[in-house]
């Protein structure tokens, strides 16, 4: 990797982690209370007093986008978190089982990623209704296919490889290789394929509350704080909208450009 | 010996790695008379390659040329622009690889892809064209003609593509072929034709070639003049028959000692070690870590490259035919 | 190829099958009875319930009601909405062309964009133009479309008017073309109507303008990898050593063999799209699939919902579908096998 890979890969690792620390110290660092309402400073453009804003109720559009990235990193964290667990041991399975589980359980994947990634999210939230953890759940849900077909491919090329079959054939039982021997192996790839996923959960999350399906208004969520921007904008009022959104393209830009720099920096043909 | 067709002179290629800069070719001199067979020979990360490469200006970044002079036909190839080396390309010197099928555009006939070189060197096209691909196929035994232009390169026999390559190659009249280890993708049977179809060739067109391979074999069997090369320099170069009837440098002569032969038992004195990291040359001769005749001298000082004989040029402080130490 | 063929078509059923059965399952997750979310469920009486129960089959075993609702949707009934009590699929089909118009505006615009500009950051790596196409890349996977969409709207219906109204496909003073596409940009330039020719387009612009950045990113990377791959490979190098001219090389060499998985990555855009499309025509209040999707998820109108996922589906794998034919008809590798 050239020096320059190296420093846009930091960005992306400073813009994370400053997302980070900014959810981490919501409650500390956010000058008013993101629920707040004030009708005599509503639609405030951005001055010195708020630097973001003011929204219809008056409320404070930077302290609400402070919080919104406490609960927009929850989501994603939560969402690439159970698809993984649940993606990964789906298609270690498969790879470790064959035959027809292996068959079953790929077709299955097949079948949801025919649907187009986001309709599958909708048809998912709108079936279980609006409500955080059930968005966490529909959008892990449609990317389940990913790390199952990821470790699948993973554990049927670490099982035949020569150092497995060497710790098989000096007697080691089956189960007892795959979790001591494979599972280290399998981590890198899984880990900058969650890196990145972690970015489209994000705009998913936004996307699904933008449209109503996931966190309720008046959360503070970047999503549902860009659909309570939607009116005004056409009146000249875009800061509601406008801040939130560059707070997601952020949190992307940065997931994405640390999730480029690890595979490289993963990638053991990289010299 | 007449006017080469082809010298190159001290030509010497740096490959850009960070930290610093790679050597892979330190000065290489090589000569190739009109009609005449060379062969290139040495261990697989000598430079045979980026020599052959780095005369054609096909290198890639960050490989490039920093000193020498590559002459053909009495122009010098390393100033021209990249115009006129695209004019010598094809036209003058032509080259073809050691993967066939690769080397074939997977999405075009050999029928189009003869046709686009056609059009651009002797600006063939139509009725014309047509009729000199066939021509080429026939030239190069390609059986069924028509069959053979309207295939991809898929449908077609690693030894087919080699001969579409070769007709490729020969579409433009060139002087000088070079082919860099043509054979070595190929079955045995197969590389005899191919060798003879080159040998065919050069009886026919008088087409000079640099054969370059690892296979001493191929040498034998082809070439009238060998140039031996290692660590980024020709170490010798003579007359194919009295380089192999009494090698000089002591690395040919490991060379071909480390050749399988038929009834002989495997070769207990293959070279040890293996060829140099560009990037830490040793110190002298770049032989002597290896060499089992190596005095203080080859580890202190390089040796230079001297014709001791009519033809034969050595790069060694002890060559075997000299009683003693040279100079 | 044609056993490819045979094999392609054959695998369809199965995946309309699938998706189909995820579709149908996705309303039996709900816990609750299903006649609750039906408009005004509270003040129905038990006997009611029970009646529309039996008129909808709710209160036969799962496997019948998964066995009616495929003979319905082989008949091309989609079901019917608890909102308008009309069929779906008759409101999906007159919806769809105003998503096409949107979508193929928004591919067109995508694909005459990046794909030069994709090729033109691999033939010239690491040039202003490559650094160019790598912004544009991050940017554009990294923005909502819903959010660009409203951006442009502050520029260009507030700041510098010059776009329309996000008030669908035309303003409400210009008089809708005799439908003869159902595209109104087709529908006018047929009937020589340049004026509302232009209203459409301006009315267009926008959302495709939002949806089309998105579509942008991914498809510039895929040229641009494929192409360098291309420039890289064996054949190119080959080429050069004949004395090709550099032109010739690029464009009948490497542009033709890295086209191809292009043209397959335009299919899983497409996919993108369908998703971007529910959000763009929420905020331009375009009358398409996505604002009917919009309105169904607004009103827990779940028949609508389900409808518009299987009808969207279904034309995603049809694209899919099309697309590997086509690329098979393009590439001699894959019309071999």
């Amino acid at each position: 990797m050239t020096r320059k890979g190296d420093a846009v890969t930091l960005t992306g690792l400073a813009m994370t982690l400053g997302l980070v620390v900014l959810a981490l110290l919501a409650p500390w660092i956010a000058p008013y209370d993101p629920y707040a309402t004030d009708p005599a400073r509503a639609l405030r453009p951005p001055s010195a007093a708020h630097p973001f804003g003011t929204g219809v109720f008056g409320e404070d559009i930077l302290a609400r986008v402070i919080w919104g990235a406490r609960l927009d990193l929850l989501i994603a964290a939560g969402a690439v978190g159970i698809a993984l667990v649940l993606g990964g041991a789906l298609g270690a399975g498969a790879g470790f089982l064959g035959g027809w589980s292996d068959e079953g359980i790929m077709r299955g994947m097949d079948v949801l990623q025919a649907f187009p990634n986001f309709i599958l999210a909708l048809g998912i939230a709108a079936a279980l209704g609006p409500s955080v953890p059930n968005l966490v759940l529909a959008i892990a849900l449609t990317n389940v296919p990913i790390y199952a077909r990821l470790m699948r491919s993973q554990v049927l090329t670490q099982r035949t490889a020569p150092y497995a079959l060497a710790a098989v054939g000096v007697g080691n039982p089956t189960a007892r290789v795959l979790f001591v021997h494979l599972l280290p192996n399998t981590w890198s790839p899984i880990l900058v394929q969650a890196t990145l996923q972690s970015g489209w959960a994000i705009l998913q999350a936004a996307g699904l509350s933008f449209i109503g399906l996931g966190v309720p208004v008046p959360t503070p969520e970047w999503g549902v704080m860009i659909g309570m921007g939607v009116q005004q904008v056409t009146a000249g009022q875009w800061w509601i909208a406008f801040f939130p959104g560059l707070a997601i393209m952020a949190a992307v830009i940065g997931l994405n450009l640390l999730g480029d720099g690890l595979q490289d920096w993963l990638d053991p043909r990289r010299k | 010996m007449t006017e080469p067709l082809l010298s190159v002179r001290g030509l010497t290629v740096e490959f850009d790695a960070p930290p610093g800069a790679a050597r892979v070719l330190t000065g290489v001199d090589l000569d190739v008379a009109p009609a005449e067979v060379v062969g290139l020979v040495g261990e697989s990360g000598c430079g045979k390659s980026v020599t052959a490469l780095a005369m054609l200006r096909l290198l890639r970044a960050p490989g490039r040329i920093t000193g020498g002079s590559v002459r053909f036909q009495r122009r010098e190839l390393t100033t021209l622009s990249e115009a006129e080396i695209r004019r010598v390309r094809g036209r003058g010197i032509a080259m073809i690889f050691q993967a066939p099928r690769e080397s074939l555009n997977p999405v075009l006939t050999i029928g189009q892809q003869l046709a686009l070189v056609l059009a651009r060197h002797d600006g063939l096209r139509g009725r014309r064209a047509r009729a000199r691909a066939e021509e080429l196929c026939a030239m190069v035994e390609l059986g069924d003609t028509r069959r053979i232009l309207g295939a991809y390169p898929h449908e077609l026999s690693g030894g087919m593509c080699q001969r579409a390559m070769i007709a490729l190659a020969l579409a433009c009249r060139p002087a000088l072929l070079v082919a860099d280890e043509a054979t070595t993708a190929l079955d045995v049977t197969v590389q005899l034709q191919i060798l003879l179809l080159l040998r065919r060739l050069r009886d026919s067109l008088g087409l000079a070639q640099l054969l370059i391979t690892h296979n001493l074999g191929v040498v034998a069997e082809a070439c009238q003049r060998v140039a031996v090369m290692y660590a980024g320099e020709i170490v010798e170069s003579a007359p194919a028959e009295q380089l192999f009837a009494a090698p000089w440098h002591p690395y040919t002569r490991r060379l071909l000692a480390a050749r399988p032969r038929i009834g002989a038992p495997p070769a207990g004195d293959a070279i040890p070690g293996s060829v140099p990291d560009p990037r830490r040359r040793p110190t002298g001769c770049p032989f002597h870590p290896r060499c089992y005749q190596a005095q203080p001298t080859c580890r202190e000082s390089h040796p230079a490259s001297e014709e001791l004989a009519p033809g034969r040029h050595v790069r060694c402080f002890y060559p075997e035919p000299a009683p003693g130490p040279h100079r | 190829m044609t056993r490819y063929l045979l094999r392609r078509l054959a695998l369809l059923p199965l995946a309309l099958f699938g998706v189909s059965l995820v579709t149908f399952a996705l309303t039996r997750i709900i816990p609750g009875d299903p006649t609750d979310r039906l408009v005004g469920a509270a003040f129905l009486t038990e006997e009611r319930r029970a009646e529309i129960r039996r008129e909808y089959g709710l209160d036969r075993p799962l496997a019948a009601q998964f066995a009616a609702y495929l003979a319905g949707l082989a008949r091309g009934d989609l079901g019917t909405s608890f909102l308008t009590s009309r069929p779906v699929g008759a409101d999906l089909r007159q919806r769809f062309p105003a998503t096409l118009e949107l979508t193929a505006a928004a591919m067109l615009f995508a694909v005459v964009l990046a794909v030069p500009l994709g090729v033109a950051s691999a033939v010239w790596k690491d040039s202003w133009l490559d650094h160019l196409g790598r912004v544009v890349a991050v940017l554009g996977v990294s923005m909502p479309v819903f959010w660009s969409g409203l951006i442009l709207l502050y520029l260009f219906f507030f700041r510098w008017p010059w776009a329309p109204a996000p008030i669908g496909r035309l303003e409400p003073h210009l008089l809708a073309p005799p439908s003869v596409t159902g595209l109104v940009t087709i529908d006018a330039l047929l009937a020589g109507d340049g004026a509302v020719l232009g209203g459409a387009l301006r009315s267009l612009a926008l959302p495709a303008l939002a949806l089309g950045l998105a579509a942008m990113a991914p498809l510039a990377r895929m040229a641009r990898a494929t192409m360098l791959e291309a420039l890289g490979s064996d054949y190119v190098r080959a080429a050069r050593a004949l004395g090709l001219a550099e032109g010739t090389v690029v464009v009948r060499h490497a542009l033709r063999t890295s086209l191809l998985p292009v043209i397959t990555m335009i299919a899983v855009v497409f996919g993108y799209q369908l998703g971007g499309v529910v959000l763009v025509e929420a905020v331009f209040a375009w009358p398409g699939l996505g604002q009917y999707a919009y309105h169904a998820v607004a009103n827990a109108d779940y028949p609508a919902v389900q409808g518009f996922i299987l009808y969207t589906t279904t034309m995603y794998i049809a694209l899919f579908l099309i697309v590997d034919l086509l690329s098979a008809v393009l590439d001699p590798r894959v019309r071999a096998t």
